[in-house]
């Protein structure tokens, strides 16, 4: 399970990664929706990233 | 600046100032090497080329011959004289390039930049900061005579390396990318994000590579937070592609 948290946290970096890569190509397309959008999945996946690598002692 | 050594800035305190140094022994000090080469390039790509323009004066280009030789003399001199040295290498290079580009701004109107020499200057200066960030330190790090030698108490989880690379690179082909924006407005829009997205994705590539391993077998399942953010990230994702798909 703990293997399974680890390449989850890391495939969600990928994830955001990519995604804020295609929002600044969107961006670059004039297409401000689509890069908005994919800006916010990736912040959020960076966000998810984060948290599901935190003891759970520590949360609230 | 006083003519004797001075104390060695927290950033330069494992390895103490030492006198007499000859330039051999100077270019293998910890970074030394590394920090001319970065500041050579971003000085080639983004300061010769402006005195060197058609508004290029005499004046402008002794200064950015000046800022050369501050480039090069201040790494040379952090290993007897920190504080010099990095006046020279970070305070007199920017000073310098600052001047030869507010006075040859000609040479830099967004017309006539080429968007891949400002792609490459962009990294050029990131990793120019970066070489004067820290001690590039590549060997083990020698012991005192009769001293213990200090031992890291935990090792890096695997992969670590990778993992924290993957952050680093696409920070910076963000970064890169941004100047193949053409739009005025989105290209300034573009580079702030770029920037805020570079420094999130290396910032959480870095606790990722080492947070890895960290939890007991006890931790093992996701928390409360974690699913939270996962469901919020589910919940935009799927509601931003059906937003998309109704926009059509």
């Amino acid at each position: 399970m703990s293997r399974a948290v680890d390449a989850l946290a890391i495939l969600l970096l990928v994830m955001a990664s990519s995604s804020f890569g295609f929002g600044l190509y969107a961006l670059g397309h004039q297409e401000d929706f689509r890069a908005l959008y994919l800006l916010a999945v990736g912040a959020l996946a960076l966000r998810a990233s984060t948290e599901i690598l935190r003891p759970r002692s520590g949360s609230g | 600046m006083s003519d004797q050594p001075e104390r060695a800035s927290p950033s330069t305190q494992a390895q103490p100032p030492v006198e007499g140094l000859d330039l051999r022994r100077r270019l293998a000090e910890p970074g030394v090497v590394q920090r001319i080469v970065a500041a050579s390039f971003a000085w080639l790509v983004t300061i010769l080329p402006v005195a060197y323009s058609r508004a290029g004066t005499g004046a402008l280009k002794l200064i950015a011959f000046l800022a050369l030789g501050s480039a090069l003399a201040g790494p040379l001199l952090v290993p007897t004289r920190p504080r010099l040295g990095r006046h020279l290498g970070i305070s007199g290079f920017l000073v310098a390039a600052g001047i030869v580009w507010t006075a040859g701004s000609a040479a830099l109107e967004p017309t006539r930049l080429d968007s891949l020499r400002g792609g490459i200057g962009a990294v050029a200066w990131g990793v120019y900061a970066f070489s004067w960030g820290e001690p590039w330190r590549f060997g083990a790090p020698s012991a005192e005579p009769g001293g213990a030698l200090l031992r890291a108490r935990a090792a890096l989880p695997p992969l670590a390396v990778p993992i924290a690379g993957i952050g680093i690179v696409a920070g910076l082909l963000l970064l890169g990318g941004a100047w193949w924006l053409r739009d005025g407005t989105r290209a300034l829009i573009g580079h702030a994000a770029a920037v805020g997205m570079a420094t999130a994705l290396v910032t959480v590539a870095a606790s990722v590579a080492i947070d890895r391993g960290k939890r007991g077998s006890a931790q093992s399942a996701i928390g409360p937070r974690a699913a939270r953010a996962l469901m919020l990230l589910a919940l935009v994702a799927v509601l931003g592609v059906v937003a998309i798909v109704v926009r059509r």
